[in-house]
């Protein structure tokens, strides 16, 4: 019985997970494969039917209707938003980890029931109130808002790892003559390392792939990131998906490329703040 | 050691209260701004298009570029917006304090409520002595008598099919309800699933169903006043209109429910489905070659003794009630009410549309545009479409009532409770 048990589980296990990491792909691959089809050919025989011919010239248009422009627009706003994210993130955390502030745990408990509301409900006050402060409908304003939005669950996130880090490490460094700054600097930072890639590249791929705050914030066609862009190919009634899918596929490659260079992270960062 | 705790208290305190006081200040110094600016910038003008397509694109541009020529003072730029984004955008965009001076709209119910509560710049100057029947006209005007809309070119819906298709399986159009569901069963008969209605995505088509058969049933009058919510959906008139309804439900594509819009036209034009009620924009979602098969044909005719009415609806142009230039909104509304304008756009756009200047004449004529124009000029009253007529709000109710109603049809009764339920609830009431 176990004998058996231990020759057939092993192909129960991959006979699963290659269905589902089939299941996975299959999506992905529609998009790929819809993005190298022609507009008459889908619109011919639909999404769901074998392509006639593939070719290349829906990531040409995809590219002259100005995807460059928006996917810079998108870098513009994602960069700034990660790098002060971790800066201000990391200090507010270390603050609240380290030492004795009043109020500290009303403070976390804040910041985590701020991430708690839904963003819709925040949408209309923000718009009024980047409207007052003279930030609507630019690229400062967006960077605004989308760093105060998620710098909550950042704080809270380093705040759980910080204090993982042994106290006796900055106590040294402290009778050593650092002064606060100094230990967050030398001491704090570098082992806070893993966890600040793994929420650098969250932070990278939420901004990137943010779309509600853009069309919210956003009116000028000049300044729009790439996830609105791709929405306004869409028409009323028709659409060109085989456009569309090129260009997501195309907005998907920054996202890509800071995922796999922070890959290892981003797995051991999934662990962020398990152990308190 | 409990002094600088308490030191940083109050600079914590000093802090916020600086944040306060400028964040005030703020408030206090930027509203006037708009108004101080508006002397220095008076030449920009902004106009904010869903026109996402290229065709419609070029078409915006081509507006502005001929509006510069005749008024060089003006210096205007086109803004794109996609149109889900566009609708969820406006209410916000009319109440900013620098607006976009002028923005594509329809007519229709939605338009007169930003009316009432003044965010339409007056128009009554823009729009022309003649030219506009008596129907658009009074489309574009509010409660109070104002002109607060241009429009500049309608479509149509009809029950569109493919000539060739007709042809090869022997039928012709019917004019009759009868005669429309002895076709159906004639098609069907031949293999043929005779009417498409692809829900996935585009549930709101339900609405053209329901408004058509509720105008050919209960006219137009009734309709209005139904959308208005003076009347109720458990009136029994409403109640006769599913029942009318239910008669087709064997007919239709039964994968319909799984279907988005894209993937439901394609099906249609392939020859699957032979019949899609639908609006022009069907037609320009085929490829170049199929275009000159496209046919259509009206709504049947369930009682002869209710005047006929047709969907068109109508799309123009709004400005806004807050831009800093006035003069050069009105000016551009002028512009775009003139029949050159009208001809210049719906050339260089390519769509299946139809000018609203009665002076004005189609770029391209093409037998199904002059079908469609003959056949919304004999019609004795025009109306928009349920979300126009009405607002987005009860299109949700509707759409939730009528797909009920297709899998349960049976269940009218019910159905039409909640739908009363579901529609005075939206209306807050």
């Amino acid at each position: 019985m176990t004998a058996t048990n231990s020759r057939v589980r092993p192909w129960l296990f991959h006979g699963g997970m290659s269905i589902l990491a089939a299941l996975w792909v299959v999506p992905l691959a529609l998009v790929v494969v819809t993005s190298l089809r022609t507009f008459d050919d889908l619109a011919d025989a639909g999404l769901a039917s074998v392509p006639k011919g593939l070719t290349f010239d829906p990531y040409q248009q995809a590219l002259e209707s100005g995807e460059w422009h928006s996917i810079v627009n998108s870098l513009l706003i994602t960069v700034p938003v990660v790098i002060v994210t971790l800066l201000l993130a990391s200090m507010a955390a270390y603050g609240l980890a380290r030492h004795r502030i009043p109020f500290r745990k009303t403070l976390l408990l804040l910041m985590l029931a701020g991430n708690l509301l839904p963003a819709q409900l925040l949408l209309i006050p923000v718009l009024k109130l980047t409207e007052q402060f003279g930030i609507f409908d630019s690229r400062i304003g967006m960077i605004v808002v989308l760093t105060a939005v998620g710098l909550g669950f950042y704080v809270f996130v380093l705040h759980g790892f910080m204090r993982g880090i042994p106290e006796e490490v900055t106590h040294a460094a402290k009778i050593d003559g650092a002064t606060t700054f100094g230990v967050y600097l030398r001491i704090v930072l570098p082992l806070t390392k893993p966890a600040m890639a793994a929420l650098g590249s969250l932070a990278f791929t939420w901004t990137f792939n943010d779309l509600l705050w853009s069309i919210t914030l956003l009116r000028d066609e000049q300044k729009l990131p790439v996830t609105p862009a791709i929405l306004g190919m869409q028409g009323e009634f028709v659409s060109s998906w085989n456009v569309i899918a090129a260009a997501t596929v195309i907005a998907a490659i920054p996202t890509v490329i800071v995922f796999l260079r922070f890959q290892r992270y981003f797995i051991s960062g999934l662990l962020i703040g398990s152990s308190k | 050691m409990s002094h600088p705790i308490v030191s940083r208290r109050g600079f914590l305190a000093g802090v916020g209260a600086l944040g306060v006081a400028s964040a005030l200040s703020a408030c206090a110094t930027s509203t006037p701004s708009p108004a101080a600016g508006s002397g220095a910038k008076s030449t920009a003008l902004q106009l904010k298009s869903r026109e996402t397509s290229d065709g419609g694109r070029k078409a915006m541009q081509a507006l502005l570029d001929e509006f510069v020529k005749a008024n060089p003072q003006y210096k205007p730029t086109l803004n794109t917006m996609e149109p889900a984004a566009f609708q969820q955008q406006i209410r916000a965009d009319l109440t900013l304090a620098t607006p976009p001076d002028m923005l594509t709209w329809f007519a229709g119910e939605i338009a007169s409520n930003f009316a009432k509560q003044g965010l339409l710049l007056d128009a009554t100057s823009a729009f022309p002595a003649d030219g506009y029947s008596k129907q658009f006209a009074d489309l574009s005007t509010d409660a109070s008598g104002k002109k607060i809309f241009v429009p500049t070119n309608y479509y149509w819906w009809g029950m569109f099919y493919r000539t060739s298709n007709f042809e090869k399986w022997d039928v012709s159009e019917p004019k009759t309800w009868d005669e429309f569901i002895a076709l159906c069963k004639t098609l069907k008969g031949k293999g043929v699933s005779p009417i498409a209605l692809p829900l996935a995505d585009s549930a709101w088509l339900t609405a053209s169903w329901f408004d058509y058969l509720n105008l050919r049933i209960n006219g137009a009058t009734f309709h209005r006043a139904l959308l208005a919510g003076q009347e109720a959906y458990t009136d029994p008139r409403v109640a006769k209109v599913l029942d009318t309804w239910r008669e087709v439900l064997p007919y239709l594509d039964p994968d319909g429910k799984g279907l988005a819009f894209q993937e439901g036209s394609a099906k249609w034009q392939q020859g699957k489905d032979a019949m899609f009620l639908a609006g022009t924009f069907l037609g320009d979602a085929t490829p170049a070659d199929v275009k000159a098969d496209v046919n259509f044909f009206q709504f049947p005719i369930i009682d002869a003794n209710v005047p006929v009415a047709e969907e068109a609806p109508l799309d123009g142009f709004i400005a806004s009630a807050r831009t800093a230039n006035p003069e050069g909104a009105t000016a551009f509304l002028k512009y775009v009410a003139t029949p050159q304008a009208q001809e210049l756009y719906l050339k260089t756009s390519g769509s299946t549309l139809i000018p609203a200047n009665s002076n004005a004449k189609s770029p391209v004529s093409t037998p199904l545009l002059e079908k469609g124009r003959a056949m919304v000029a004999s019609a004795a009253d025009v109306t928009q479409f349920f979300n126009r007529d009405s607002n987005d709000d009860q299109l949700n109710a509707l759409t939730t009532a009528l797909v009920r109603f297709i899998d349960k049809p049976d269940e009218a009764g019910d159905i039409l409770k909640q739908w009363q339920s579901d529609s005075a609830k939206a209306r807050g009431n």
